[in-house]
């Protein structure tokens, strides 16, 4: 049996605290988690990314993630699958969430994306003291937008294209809200991108690709401290016409985020005035996402302070 | 006489109202947002339990005579409010209000 690691994660005002994993797959998910990693076990330099809190883990719910390695009976199928694995052949992996059997894996890879959705997920539910959107948010010299709308919007497209552009993100599918002070808070989180995308790895230079998983990228800059949103944009795509760009009232935007509000330790109602708080102070526009370089025209006109 | 004719809002519904004017209404019940125009918004205000449907329509179109189409606006939105069960009902009313316009007529 391989010696088990751990890992500590610190998300939001939450800490995930992931046990279990072999000293290969703790140094993977440390590389795919590593503005998130607090302390661990996998690094025998100790060094981190994230700024370790002594009292952080007494004060903060502690999201408790077990794996446990187990020889898997079933025959192995295909045998190419597993090349990456430094995992003895036919294992399995069970993950229970504060005791409870969740799902269980014979593939490292997918283990590893579950564990990075499973600590995330369960993190900002824990969170008490973030408000937390479903939203793209970047920024720009002194303006900061916030990129709202549905799966398939274009919200990630936006984001890479406006990295490129000179953005730095706070995150392309989270944002977080402080709901003390207002402002928004960077999420570094390994970004989803196309396999098409992630392809030309090389033309993508302010990208690195954690834990060699496909389908997974992290820009290399990003914001740092506190952002006050200057403009909300509520994205909606239309393939069919050039890209168009309206005001609109403020509590339609509010709105909107009340909608892509995801579920924290928050009440509803704070959540609602964390969302009032952000339209308020901000310009808002429903932007109609045709072509993409018209968009990009769009956002970065709108958003000035000017 | 229900609570229809004179609409009430129900006091647990939280207002927001933007720099813009713009009005966010969220109830706590189902939690969901509503958001509303400038007029929108002043048709809730207007929604005191105090005067009837038809009175809102013609005191809110008679504020801005030149805008055509408000009495559609604000007859949307009294039923906007309807449908999302923002306003109280008439027991309700009945109960906590005897002195509300219906009972006194």
């Amino acid at each position: 049996m391989s010696p088990q690691t751990t890992v500590r994660l610190s998300i939001g005002d939450a800490l995930a605290i992931v046990t279990g994993l072999s000293p290969e797959l703790a140094a993977r998910l440390h590389d795919l988690m590593r503005p998130f990693v607090a302390t661990s076990d996998a690094m025998p330099d100790g060094a981190t990314d994230a700024t370790p809190d002594a009292a952080h883990e007494a004060l903060s719910n502690a999201v408790n993630i077990q794996v446990n390695a187990v020889a898997d009976d079933a025959e192995d199928e295909d045998e190419d699958e597993h090349e990456n694995i430094h995992e003895p052949r036919g294992t399995r992996w069970i993950v229970r969430l504060r005791g409870e059997e969740l799902c269980s894996h014979t593939q490292a890879d997918e283990l590893l994306k579950y564990l990075e959705w499973l600590a995330i997920a369960e993190s900002l539910v824990a969170t008490q003291r973030y408000a937390v959107f479903h939203s793209a948010a970047l920024t720009c010299a002194a303006a900061t937008v916030m990129l709202v709308g549905p799966s398939g919007a274009g919200k990630s497209t936006l984001t890479l294209h406006l990295i490129q552009r000179g953005w730095r993100p706070l995150g392309d599918d989270t944002a977080l809200m402080d709901t003390e002070s207002g402002r928004l808070y960077p999420f570094p989180r390994c970004f989803h991108v196309e396999p098409a995308w992630s392809a030309q790895a090389s033309a993508h230079a302010d990208f690195e690709w954690p834990a060699g998983l496909v389908g997974y990228a992290r820009p290399l800059h990003w914001a740092t401290g506190g952002h006050t949103i200057s403009a909300i944009f509520l994205i909606e795509r239309d393939a069919t016409s050039g890209s168009t760009c309206a005001p609109i009232p403020q509590a339609q935007a509010a709105g909107a985020l009340l909608v892509q509000a995801i579920r924290t330790q928050l009440a509803p109602a704070q959540i609602a005035q964390a969302a009032v708080r952000l339209a308020a102070g901000a310009r808002c526009y429903q932007l109609t996402n045709g072509d993409l370089d018209g968009a990009l025209d769009l956002i970065a006109t709108h958003s000035s302070l000017k | 006489m229900g609570f229809a004719f004179y609409p009430q809002a129900r006091p647990d519904v939280e207002t927001h109202v933007l720099p813009d004017g713009s009005c966010l209404l969220f109830d706590p019940i189902t939690c969901e947002g509503l958001a509303l125009s400038i007029v929108g918004a002043l048709v809730w205000d207007y929604c005191d339990g105090a005067l009837a449907w038809d009175d809102i329509v013609s005191e809110i179109a008679g504020l801005t005579p030149q805008e055509p189409g408000v009495r559609e606006e604000v007859q949307w939105f009294l039923k906007e409010f309807t449908q999302n069960g923002l306003l109280r009902q008439a027991a309700e009313i009945e109960t906590v209000s005897p002195g509300s316009p219906e009972l006194q007529g």
